[in-house]
């Protein structure tokens, strides 16, 4: 069982991400994939998304819709986490990954701050 | 050569693989691909197809990512300068996307993932080909805007122009 206390912190608001991927012509999601893999890994606890292509998810589409295809597989983990049931959305997150990755980011970011909501 | 790395992702302490990673090789395999054969035959027509990047269509500027798809194409279609002159991490990332389905069935057949990537889960790697990203999108801007193509090829194409005027 993984310890909450070893997640990374990676708070943000999802609002936020999609006003700063926006602003920054996308580099923010370079630096927001780096550390969601992080988070994901921990999560997981073995490393599961690797940060190389969490970086070049950043700036290549079919590895972004792989980076989200993997971050929806590893929400189960982080549902057992939080004591919440969530499922395999990596069906949702490919197709938002393929057309609206910002959306697709929200979605996982509100997942993560569960982590830090959720009492322990 | 066997992976000494049992702890990660897709492999059990016995060494078997489970069903995630079966499936994420068979997501790289077709994802791969794909991109391969969509980039050939999408190569005539890419040129005069619409602006798909949400970016680009709302605020009228590039991504990283801006250029790929030509670049892909006119790679597939054996024109590393006109790759090269659409975006320059279209060569590496071409490279990736042959070597990585063959690394797949590989490791499909070997049951087992290989090790020789495993500098890929470096943070320290992420973080210098981040940097090393970032410094090529401000770089391509700043050439863009010398050129006048960041307004000419991106202002004055983005779904927000189009609306406004």
């Amino acid at each position: 069982m993984v310890e909450r206390s070893s997640i990374p912190v990676h708070r943000q608001d999802p609002i936020l991400v999609l006003i700063l991927g926006l602003v920054t012509c996308g580099l923010y999601l370079i630096y927001w994939n780096i550390k969601t893999a992080e988070v994901m890994n921990a999560v997981s606890g073995r490393p599961v998304i690797s940060p190389v292509i969490a970086v070049i998810a950043g700036c290549c589409m079919p590895v972004n819709v792989y980076f989200y295809y993997q971050c929806g597989q590893c929400l189960e983990d982080l549902g057992k986490l939080t004591g919440k049931e969530l499922k395999d959305k990596s069906t949702l997150l490919v197709v938002l990954g393929l057309f609206v990755p910002m959306v697709a980011a929200m979605i996982v970011q509100s997942h993560i701050n569960e982590i830090y909501d959720a009492k322990p | 050569m066997r992976s000494t790395t049992p702890s990660l992702e897709g492999c059990e302490a016995h060494g078997l693989p489970d069903a995630r990673f079966t499936r994420n090789r068979a997501a790289v395999i077709s994802l791969c691909t794909a991109t391969l054969v969509l980039s050939y035959v999408w190569a005539p027509h890419v040129h005069s197809g619409p602006v798909v990047c949400p970016l680009h269509g709302l605020v009228g500027l590039p991504c990283p990512a801006c250029g790929l798809t030509r670049a892909f194409c006119a790679l597939a279609t054996r024109n590393v300068v006109e790759a090269l002159r659409q975006n320059a991490l279209s060569l590496p990332l071409f490279l990736l996307f042959v070597a990585a389905p063959l690394v797949s069935i590989c490791e499909l057949w070997r049951r087992r993932r290989c090790a020789f990537y495993s500098f890929l889960y470096s943070k320290r790697v992420a973080c210098v080909a981040g940097g090393v990203v970032i410094a090529y999108h401000l770089g391509r801007c700043a050439w863009m805007l010398h050129t006048g193509s960041l307004v000419e090829d991106y202002l004055k194409t983005s779904w927000t122009y189009a609306l406004v005027h």
